[in-house]
């Protein structure tokens, strides 16, 4: 299932899959997998992407 | 020793040195700035399996099936050589689809230089010794060895253009 949420947080901060991907420390297409709802990122992934997004992991991630 | 056998020695000593002197440099000065990520280190976990199940399939398919039709033209040793080739550029191939073959951070132009020496000066060898064939007594011969290098590394070097080609057609991939 396709995570836009994240999409949509990344979108309003005005970062470019490549910039957030940059700020992970992880590679565009990863991002891009995970915002499609092809890959389940490792917990650590994930805080990496809210503490870039300034958001929690409920609002992130949860369903 | 003869000249070819000299010639041999110092190329591999001087291959060696230059491989050698780089690692070292380079984990001096760029320590942790290209690395794969997790989903990266998955894929390749997966390729890993997946290129050693061909090659033992190819192994196995090759002492049951071809062996015996094959061994008059093609040298065994090529062959066991030739599977782990293949296994290696199946290996590879996986990892490029998937975009797990360059590391975060890394340039894609560099490796396909490197890439392109490789093929184009094993090709040139295989082509300078055309004429010594697959099998010279049993053993393989330098004709067959840079013959597999030049066409693996061409397949992977295809393998790359694919995928840039691919990735630009689709670049509704990336976002808004």
């Amino acid at each position: 299932m396709k995570n836009l949420k994240m999409k949509a947080a990344r979108a309003g901060k005005d970062l470019s899959q490549q910039q957030l991907a940059d700020l992970c420390g992880v590679s565009r297409q990863t991002i891009n997998v995970i915002e499609k709802g092809d890959y389940n990122p490792t917990i650590s992934l994930c805080i990496a992407i809210c503490k870039a997004l300034d958001k929690t992991l409920d609002e992130l991630f949860w369903e | 020793m003869s000249s070819y056998s000299l010639g041999v020695i110092v190329g591999l000593a001087v291959t060696f040195a230059i491989l050698l002197i780089s690692f070292f440099l380079r984990k001096k000065y760029h320590a942790g700035e290209e690395h794969y990520d997790e989903r990266q280190i998955l894929i390749r976990g997966k390729g890993y399996k997946i290129s050693f199940m061909t090659v033992v399939c190819i192994n196995v398919f090759y002492s049951i099936f071809f062996y015996g039709i094959t061994k008059e033209f093609v040298s065994p040793q090529f062959v066991v050589l030739a599977s782990a080739y293949i296994g290696i550029v199946v290996y590879t191939l996986y990892c490029i689809f998937n975009d797990a073959y360059l590391q975060v951070g890394q340039k894609a132009k560099t490796w396909i230089i490197v890439l392109l020496i490789v093929t184009i000066s094993n090709a040139y060898c295989a082509i300078v010794s055309l004429d010594r064939g697959f099998n010279d007594a049993g053993f393989a011969t330098s004709f067959s060895f840079n013959f597999l290098f030049a066409v693996s590394f061409a397949i992977v070097l295809v393998g790359i253009a694919i995928k840039y080609l691919l990735d630009k057609r689709g670049a509704a991939d990336e976002e808004s």
